[in-house]
């Protein structure tokens, strides 16, 4: 008796470890840094203290070897390398004061950055404000490169820096064929998901990479809250998210048990990317490491 | 009863229908929804009974809720304008589930949340009941109250910088699209009882409406029926704001709905608003995943613009009838 019941126990546990190891077979691959291409610092740097709010801008000066110019950056800019400038801003928010304190000569801002009125006080205290376009796509870091270097006289490091990001970008493309990815926002459980359509920033990643964006196919706006039912017709075999929105589910198990993803050859496969949220649209000097990765991460996940 | 045997057949039609439409064309729809046991591993089989099927019962379920929950607002407070978003229901249940997310006691959308949510709810409406000294200063009381509730929600979240807390703002908007089956076992036993409580204090709803001091004088406690009817309808609508958020304008239209076509006694426009609520959300509920594809509309929007000119209709046709 006490033999059978034993056996009972042992397989139980056999069973629990098989399926707790099931787990470790999913196909969840995360990306959670990036190398970042960069010049040499140049031997004489202009005097100037700049505070760089514009997404990503941050890491561009740092890359084109002018970090020894930065005395604050944004929230948004996380790389390892940025740690020691101080953060100017509170939140998302720009507050003049916490700017004014750093003694700045040039703000570097783009359409995100606010309150308007704050940008307002900052002008009028004699600081030059210099407005950058935002990067959503590819092709966009080069202007976005010589947008912050016309800004900060960088124009030499800047035509180094794109020559030797355009050779990695050359060599990072085309190697997925054929594979359909979903770009989904997430944010909670008991919300929505929005799904990246044309202009999301991943759409530029994904085509690059040579593999099909579903959500550019079917929708002309960046993100838009579509139904379970058309993203089990579009049926991706990966979906692409970022790390904190996928935490904010309940990770890969919680997203296949929302609505309309364990349908999708993604849901049973468990097909996932998650990549690190300042990274993955952050269209700089870590980018082509990222389509390396990410290029890697797809044949890993799609490997079956 | 006739015309509730109406209702009830239109919204298994309604029902039905929202089975075979939405964003994507199943080929042979009918045999699906009539044998739902054909071919359950194919996809067709999938989008018809878990991605559909679990919205349509969720919308009744949720629906028949606020039907109920709207008639104890309204009969207990006699008061026309009661709602669940204005006793503050609605905002305590989110106050719960913030403060049960953010101690990590729970995760948002888990059983453990609805708890929450159930009790934030219950605390916040008798709040708002002892601060009222009458049934119109109730109205006053509340929608103070969930102002303040609201206005600490929005301050606590803006100053915490955790995504999952942040899906409790998108709250507002309300949404069926993330409903699981697993919900439903949530929702139906909590609709099931919310029901069988509703049912049992419509009688004293009535004693209500002929004025507290007519309620002593046959020995019975006014304020002890109005606490009864706010414990069911908080727990009502925590059930289903911590699942599928704030559904606008139903438990405030529904009720009077049943009014007019069913008279003011408790017990029938309890039983009636329960199919009205869940019959006016599931048609809202069909639009807003299949009348523009792919997009999924704002269900709050539509309840709203389906509830809106009902309401108003029925106002204006019967003047006297539901008061």
């Amino acid at each position: 008796m006490s033999r059978s019941v034993r056996a009972v126990v042992a397989s139980t546990i056999s069973l629990l470890l098989l399926t707790g190891c099931t787990s470790q077979f999913d196909s969840v691959a995360t990306i959670s840094a990036a190398k970042s291409i960069a010049i040499e610092t140049p031997t004489s740097l202009p005097k100037l203290r700049i505070v760089a709010l514009a997404n990503g801008s941050a890491e561009i000066i740092d890359a084109l070897g002018y970090k020894a110019l930065l005395v604050g950056r944004d929230i948004a800019s996380t790389t390892a390398t940025l740690k020691d400038v101080p953060i100017a801003t509170a939140g998302h928010q720009v507050v003049p004061e916490k700017i004014l304190e750093l003694r700045p000569d040039l703000l570097l801002i783009d359409n995100t950055t606010g309150p308007a009125s704050a940008l307002e006080t900052i002008r009028n205290a004699g600081i030059r404000v210099v407005m950058i376009q935002e990067a959503w796509a590819l092709s966009d870091i080069t202007k976005k490169i010589a947008a912050i270097a016309s800004a900060i006289s960088a124009q030499d490091a800047a035509q180094n820096l794109e020559r030797k990001l355009s050779q990695a970008l050359a060599q990072s493309g085309e190697v997925n064929r054929g594979v359909r990815i979903a770009f989904l926002y997430l944010r909670g459980g008991s919300a929505i998901y929005l799904l990246g359509g044309k202009g999301s920033g991943a759409d530029s990643l994904i085509a690059h990479v040579g593999a099909t964006d579903v959500g550019a196919e079917m929708l002309q706006q960046p993100f838009s809250p579509i139904t379970s039912e058309a993203l089990i017709t579009a049926n991706p075999d990966v979906i692409l998210v970022m790390r904190k929105g996928l935490e904010s589910v309940g990770g890969v198990t919680g997203l296949v048990a929302l609505p309309g993803i364990a349908q999708t050859n993604a849901g049973k496969n468990r097909a996932v990317i998650a990549v690190d949220d300042s990274l993955l649209l952050s269209f700089g000097p870590r980018t082509p490491d990222l389509l390396q990765q990410l290029s890697t991460a797809i044949s890993q996940v799609t490997r079956t | 009863m006739k015309r509730t045997w109406l209702i009830v057949i239109l919204l298994c039609i309604v029902a039905i229908a929202g089975l075979a439409y939405g964003t994507s064309d199943v080929t042979n729809v009918w045999s699906y929804i009539f044998n739902p046991l054909r071919d359950t591993a194919s996809i067709s089989h999938q989008i018809v009974w878990e991605i559909r099927g679990t919205r349509v019962a969720a919308a009744v379920l949720v629906g028949a809720s606020l039907g109920i929950a709207g008639t104890l607002a309204q009969g207990s407070t006699n008061n026309p304008l009661a709602e669940p978003a204005i006793l503050g229901t609605s905002a305590g249940a989110a106050l719960g589930v913030l403060l049960g997310v953010l101690s990590n006691l729970v995760g948002v959308g888990s059983v453990g949340s609805v708890l929450f949510a159930a009790v934030g709810a219950l605390i916040v409406t008798t709040l708002v009941f002892s601060l009222a000294h009458s049934a119109l200063s109730l109205i006053t009381v509340g929608i103070g109250v969930s102002a303040i509730v609201s206005a600490l929600v929005g301050l606590t979240l803006s100053a915490v910088d955790r995504p999952d807390a942040r899906s409790i703002s998108f709250w507002s908007f309300g949404s069926f699209a993330l409903v699981t089956p697993e919900d439903l076992l949530i929702l139906a036993p909590v609709l099931i009882a919310g029901f069988l409580a509703a049912w049992k204090i419509a009688p004293h709803l009535d004693l209500l409406s002929l004025g507290d001091a007519a309620v002593r004088h046959i020995g019975k406690y006014p304020q002890r029926i109005r606490f009864q009817a706010f414990s069911v309808l908080s727990i009502l609508v925590a059930t289903s704001v911590s699942l599928v958020g704030t559904i606008s304008f139903l438990a405030l239209a529904a009720p009077h709905i049943a009014r007019f076509l069913f008279g003011p006694k408790n017990k029938l426009v309890v039983l009636n608003s329960a199919i009205i609520g869940a019959l006016i959300l599931l048609v809202a509920d069909i639009a807003s995943r299949s009348l523009v594809p792919p997009y999924e509309l704002p269900i709050g929007l539509l309840t709203s613009l389906l509830g809106a000119p009902i309401l108003i209709i029925t106002l204006r046709r019967g003047k006297d009838v539901w008061r």
